[in-house]
């Protein structure tokens, strides 16, 4: 089901240029109410909306063209393995080897492209995050340190607290971390041992363990600080607990649970922020998270059909690069949902 | 398509023919039938393995598949070496047979070692940059 739910998504996601062409005549503002429109003080002139859209939606072909090159040289590549199968003898094994290294290793080359700009993009999107973060929790933190100068000061320094580690875990951590993953799937690549394997699957599952141990512990400290001034929003409580509950999941059911805690967040942002808020939150996240989905569900397809034709090395060297996708993208989710309750928490903070 | 192959198993049968009629009659020219005829097969087969080659070379050129061309490169080795060192069985040559399947095991590593430095370059790139 969930196979079936990812390659709907890609195809949706494939058409979603051709209907951003079809929209481009069309002014929001005719569809938003008025007092939005005053509120946000929307004039004609004002194109936002536009000029995001096409920027997000350039990247987007950027990213959609970069997987599908990925796609076409991976079946490329199948179909030579394919070929090497179907006309050596079984019994010249020699060569049959040397067809698999080498495809094994023109893939390992062809993702390590993709994955080195997930990094980068993961390093921005949590950056992104966090200056969201802090200009927001800056701003409202002085405004209710005005008002209850105790609460606001301990929420402060949580936030703070919260925010400077994220900032050190990002910069100083994930990236070192990520190119230490990305040179043993190169490595299980190249010498087919399983025990590499075993360790990138392994460092996965501990690395999505300790995420959720983090954001449960951080969102307790938040939500016991934001208690003793205050009461939440039911969504923001809604948002905690699904939160603190979902991202260990993400091993199993990575679009299916983890999805809730955002949609759940998301709902407390257009709740406090109101649309165009929420329409400038995702359109600052969306691209990052576009081109991880994509390559998850390009290795996916890609998998269905290395099992179908019995390719294994390149099913297992797609299956490790998966895992390091999985973990950015683990890593992305933990930063947009610790941001996201950040800022509700602040929001509906007194 | 479906003409050429028919070509080739009439080609094929016709060389079988002959083979047995000179085995029967004059078997010194049983083994030259042979060759002759594979020759023409392989003739037949060539422009076939030609437009495979040519396709993925234009896909390689619009994409910038840089490595697939070390792959074609190694299987056409294996491929050609395999009919070969079959051809040598056939005429009882082992021996060359066995040398052709050694030559084209090493050629086939030497042809892929650029690709095996160059991982070995990103791991060094990759782990000393950070």
């Amino acid at each position: 089901m969930k196979k079936i739910f990812l390659i709907l998504l890609i195809i949706f996601i494939l058409q979603i240029p051709a209907m951003a062409k079809a929209t481009d005549g069309i002014d929001i503002a005719d569809y938003l109410p008025q007092d939005i429109i005053d509120e946000y003080n929307i004039s004609e002139d004002y194109d936002f909306i536009s000029e995001s859209k096409s920027a997000f939606f350039e990247e987007f072909i950027n990213n959609r063209d970069l997987i599908i090159k990925f796609l076409y040289q991976s079946a490329a590549l199948l179909f030579l393995q394919v070929a090497a199968k179907f006309l050596l003898d079984e019994n010249d094994s020699g060569i049959l080897k040397c067809v698999d290294l080498s495809a094994n290793i023109v893939f390992s080359l062809g993702i390590y492209g993709i994955i080195e700009r997930i990094t980068a993009e993961t390093v921005l999107f949590v950056s992104k995050t966090l200056e969201l973060s802090a200009g927001v929790s800056a701003l409202q933190t002085a405004i209710y340190s005005a008002f209850m100068p105790s609460a606001g000061a301990a929420f402060s320094k949580v936030q703070t607290l919260v925010i400077s580690a994220m900032a050190f875990v990002s910069q100083k951590l994930f990236v070192p971390f990520f190119a230490c993953l990305c040179a043993v799937s190169i490595a299980s690549s190249v010498f087919g041992e399983k025990y590499l394997s075993d360790i990138i699957k392994t460092v996965r599952n501990g690395v999505c363990i300790a995420l959720t141990l983090i954001m449960s512990i951080s969102l307790i400290i938040i939500t016991a600080v934001c208690k003793s001034a205050t009461n939440l929003s039911v969504i923001t409580q809604k948002t905690i607990r699904l939160a603190s509950t979902s991202l260990f999941p993400i091993v199993g059911s990575l679009l299916g649970d983890a999805a809730n805690s955002v949609v759940a967040s998301f709902k407390a942002i257009i709740n406090t922020s109101g649309i165009l808020g929420a329409l400038c939150i995702v359109l600052m996240i969306a691209s990052p998270l576009v081109i991880m989905v994509l390559l998850r569900a390009a290795l996916l397809i890609l998998r269905i059909l290395c099992s179908f034709f019995g390719a294994d090395g390149l099913y297992k060297t797609a299956a490790d690069f998966g895992a390091l996708s999985d973990i950015a993208f683990a890593f992305c989710l933990f930063a947009s949902i610790m941001s996201l309750f950040l800022i509700t928490s602040i929001s509906n903070f007194g | 398509m479906v003409q050429d192959i028919i070509k080739i198993c009439g080609l094929s049968l016709i060389c079988i023919i002959f083979s047995y009629i000179a085995s029967v009659y004059k078997s010194e020219w049983q083994k030259p039938i042979v060759i002759a005829g594979f020759i023409m097969i392989i003739a037949k087969t060539l422009p076939l393995a030609k437009t495979l080659i040519d396709f993925f070379g234009d896909a390689c050129a619009e994409y910038g598949f840089s490595g697939i061309k070390v792959i074609i490169a190694v299987l056409a080795i294996g491929v050609i070496s395999d009919v070969f060192s079959q051809i040598c069985r056939d005429f009882e040559s082992e021996s060359i047979g066995t040398a052709i399947g050694m030559f084209s095991k090493i050629s086939s590593l030497i042809i892929i070692l650029p690709l095996i430095s160059k991982v070995f370059e990103l791991i060094k790139t990759i782990l000393n940059a950070e």
